[in-house]
């Protein structure tokens, strides 16, 4: 009874603060629409090339016959035929002046990010095709980002095998022909979905531990309620109801409104809800963590971001990290966007039931957040 | 001759009326700048947050990335091979059981370290090797499945492309190109070690590559932290400091102008800036960051990043009238900037009018100028520069012009 009436003030508090009731409803509405209307297709790596042929220089050696035909072949399979490649620019060097200064511009297009990769056709290109001997393709490519550099060489793949087929030097090839398994098909909103299990669980737990984490800290009365018989367990526990009911409303409407925005989901939506408020109970308990550790509201900002930015770079979804190291699993494994984002994947994409140690591990830390926001409450000093 | 001087001696009075002014603006500023500093002492937990806590958070990545952990993981895969079946020619209708470039492809997975061999199926002898090989992809204890065609090894020895089906586990976006790049490092062995040639020579040289005892990892990583930590920081640094300011409509009273209170805001907390910048730089160096341009530029660029995040903060406090409402706008602000920055969906994917919106944001641009520094060696003086520091003059202005009309009760 008593918690009752704790719990319906809260909600009085919650209440009255409508412009962030409103904003906790609007801002996921938005970012669904907004992220619903991105339909593009984004799991082909689209790269950028330039190209310098030598082959019209002379060779000699093996090569008595100057041969020149088979680099415009390669150059228009690059430019015209592929699916995961794009021609910024060819130059054609006849001589090694020639050679230096398209070299020259190919690095600072390069340097400037206009292009991914150089690529050079040696003198004796044209040649090697004729003589059936093994053809050499020289390429520079941007070191500096780290998923491109063996990225490229696959996709090098596809404009070579086409030119095989083009000049008939199909023997001896071999190549691999992927299938993707559990991605989304087509006819859905592939950005949408491959992003749900990341953005989602970012926008719930980025509004509720927002919603919570001024929750204490910012309470002008809480001194004086405990000049009343209220316990301090009973003050909490009655900010965890009355957050976690606006939580679930929150998570219900995220629900229906990513259900209309394109969801594909193999697995069940029961599920799939419950891993939301899931995640949504997390984030309450890390706010109230967070609005009982701080002493003023700005340090409650403050650690609000700073949580927020672990939880993003440490959840090993968006940064790969090294969890072999001792430790670092647990730490890892404390933040809830490390079971979140395989929860959901695991739900929509692969439509499993969800993986029974992610939820331990998710619903342990939002334990050990609470408990640690009681006994931080427990021990903090308030002047009546 | 006598008008002249007196002219003369009145805009000297003049002048040297201004440059009193002046000075004593100036003096006021400095007073105010260290009332600031006052201020921010008395929240010494928020002080340590914003100083102490980013170095913290460079250190534990340092700790967490090395290259093992981006390049050396092996795939889990399984192979099923159909090579041994009978393949019946539709031309002759002549029947074959080849398979002798089976063992050979098995090796090369083997002997790759970007893909570790859990199981092989022989699918003649097994004939459900492909459904429990499905079932161990489902499970998740397996990423790749690489399926050898009936005519694997007939197709070899007539002259024609041998195809291997690689069916991957695509749930997860940020593995398909790595089980792709195994897939290919074992075909690449397994070519070299059979010598089938003619193949295509495919010799690559890198650019701008980290060099060896820096780690890869760690580089491109930091260059996310870096400026969604400096702006995120700015950002929430200064949303509460002028609607919080509970003696504003009092200062109001004293000689001391708007624009001075609020320029003394702005020069203590870039001073804070500055400092956690510094700290930052010294941090990552220390960490292990390799940096191709100079410091002086990865400095500017963290600067101009976080000053972008103070002006955003100055301004929603300008307009805001209770700290809740500045609250409210800085989770709204800072959830669509972070979302929209390209760090998540890349902005080449978006929509030509989200591409638009994401680039007025100032975290699109802290990435790709941060990057360009510390791998490239690019100078900081460029577009998103520019960008940055446009977006956070009109942001000032703003702020100056709000923070000048409000009304205080005095």
């Amino acid at each position: 009874m008593y918690l009752g009436g704790l719990v319906r003030k809260e909600f009085g508090r919650i209440r009255s603060d409508k412009r962030t009731l409103l904003l906790l409803f609007v801002i996921p509405i938005i970012l669904i629409v907004v992220f619903g209307l991105t339909t593009g297709v984004g799991i082909t790596k689209f790269f950028s090339s330039a190209i310098i042929t030598c082959d019209d220089m002379p060779t000699y050696d093996d090569f008595p016959n100057n041969s020149s035909k088979y680099d415009d072949t390669f150059i228009s399979i690059m430019q015209y035929n592929t699916s995961s490649w794009d021609l910024y620019r060819y130059y054609n060097a006849t001589n090694s002046e020639e050679f230096d200064n398209a070299y020259h511009n190919c690095y600072n297009f390069l340097k400037n990010g206009d292009i991914h990769i150089i690529i050079i056709l040696p003198a004796n290109f044209s040649e090697s095709v004729e003589n059936k001997i093994s053809p050499v393709l020289i390429y520079y490519i941007d070191g500096s980002d780290l998923a491109a550099i063996t990225a490229i060489e696959v996709a090098i793949q596809e404009p070579i095998a086409l030119f095989r087929a083009e000049t008939d030097m199909i023997a001896n090839f071999t190549m691999m022909v992927p299938y993707l398994e559990f991605d989304v098909p087509f006819w859905e909103s592939a950005i949408l979905n491959y992003a749900i299990p990341l953005i989602l669980p970012i926008i719930i737990l980025g509004t509720t531990i927002n919603l919570t984490s001024l929750s204490i800290v910012a309470e002008g009365p809480l001194p004086r309620m405990l000049v009343t018989p209220t316990a301090k367990r009973e003050i909490i526990l009655s900010k965890l109801i009355a957050n976690s009911v606006i939580m679930m409303l929150q998570s219900t409407e995220i629900f229906i409104m990513i259900s209309f925005f394109g969801l594909y989901s193999l697995g069940s939506l029961f599920y799939f809800f419950l891993v939301l408020l899931m995640i949504g109970f997390c984030g309450i308990c890390i706010g109230l963590f967070i609005s009982t550790l701080s002493p003023t509201e700005q340090s409650a900002n403050q650690m609000y971001l700073i949580m927020f930015i672990m939880i993003i770079l440490f959840s090993g979804s968006v940064l790969p990290l090294n969890a072999d190291l001792q430790g670092v699993q647990i730490f890892i494994n404390l933040l809830p966007l490390s079971n979140a984002v395989p929860l959901i994947t695991d739900i929509t994409l692969k439509g499993l039931f969800p993986n029974l140690e992610n939820l331990f591990w998710l619903n342990l830390s939002s334990l050990i957040y609470i408990i640690l926001a009681y006994i931080i409450y427990m021990f903090k000093k308030l002047e009546v | 001759m006598r008008l002249k001087k007196k002219s003369l001696r009145l805009n000297f009075e003049k002048f040297s009326y201004e440059i009193t002014n002046l000075k004593m603006s100036i003096l006021r500023i400095v007073k105010q700048v260290k009332k600031e500093f006052r201020l921010l002492w008395a929240d010494k937990f928020n002080i340590m947050l914003a100083i102490v806590m980013p170095p913290l958070i460079i250190v534990m990545l340092g700790f967490t990335m090395t290259d093992d952990s981006n390049q050396m993981q092996s795939i889990p895969c399984i192979v099923v091979s159909y090579d041994s079946n009978t393949f019946i020619n539709e031309n002759d209708l002549v029947e074959s059981k080849l398979d002798h470039y089976v063992i050979p492809y098995l090796n090369a997975v083997n002997k790759s370290d970007l893909l570790d061999l859990v199981r092989f199926y022989n699918a003649t002898e097994e004939i459900y090797a492909m459904e429990q090989a499905r079932n161990a992809l489902v499970s998740g204890s397996i990423k790749v499945i690489l399926s050898i065609p009936v005519a694997f090894t007939e197709m070899l020895e007539w002259g024609l492309p041998g195809l291997i089906d690689c069916i991957l586990d695509a749930s997860n976006i940020l593995y398909i190109q790595q089980s792709l790049n195994a897939v290919y490092d074992s075909i690449k062995i397994f070519i070299n070690d059979t010598n089938l040639t003619p193949q295509f020579e495919v010799h690559g040289f890198e650019e701008f590559t980290i060099p060896e005892g820096y780690s890869s990892s760690f580089n491109s990583s930091i260059v996310m932290a870096l400026s969604f930590m400096v702006f995120g920081i700015a950002f929430v640094l200064s949303i509460l400091v002028i609607v919080q300011e509970k003696p504003i409509a009092r200062l109001l009273l004293t000689p001391l102008k708007r624009s001075e209170i609020l320029t003394s805001k702005y020069i203590a907390y870039m001073l804070v800036l500055l400092l956690q910048v510094t700290l930052l730089v010294i941090t990552s160096l220390s960490m292990g960051l390799y940096l191709a341009g100079s410091i002086l530029d990865l400095f500017i660029a963290l600067f101009i990043i976080g000053f972008s995040g103070l002006a955003l903060g100055v301004f929603i406090s300008s307009q805001s009238k209770t700290k809740t409402q500045a609250n409210q706008l800085f989770l709204a602000a800072y959830l669509v900037i972070i979302l929209l920055s390209g760090i998540f969906i890349p902005i080449e994917n978006m929509p030509s009018f989200l591409q638009f919106f994401a680039y007025i944001l100032p975290l699109s641009h802290g990435d790709p100028m941060i990057r360009g520094i510390i791998t490239k060696g690019q100078p900081v003086i460029g577009m998103h520069f520019f960008w940055l520091f446009i977006i956070s003059l009109i942001l000032v202005i703003i702020s100056f012009v709000i923070f000048r009309r409000r009304k205080y009760e005095v």
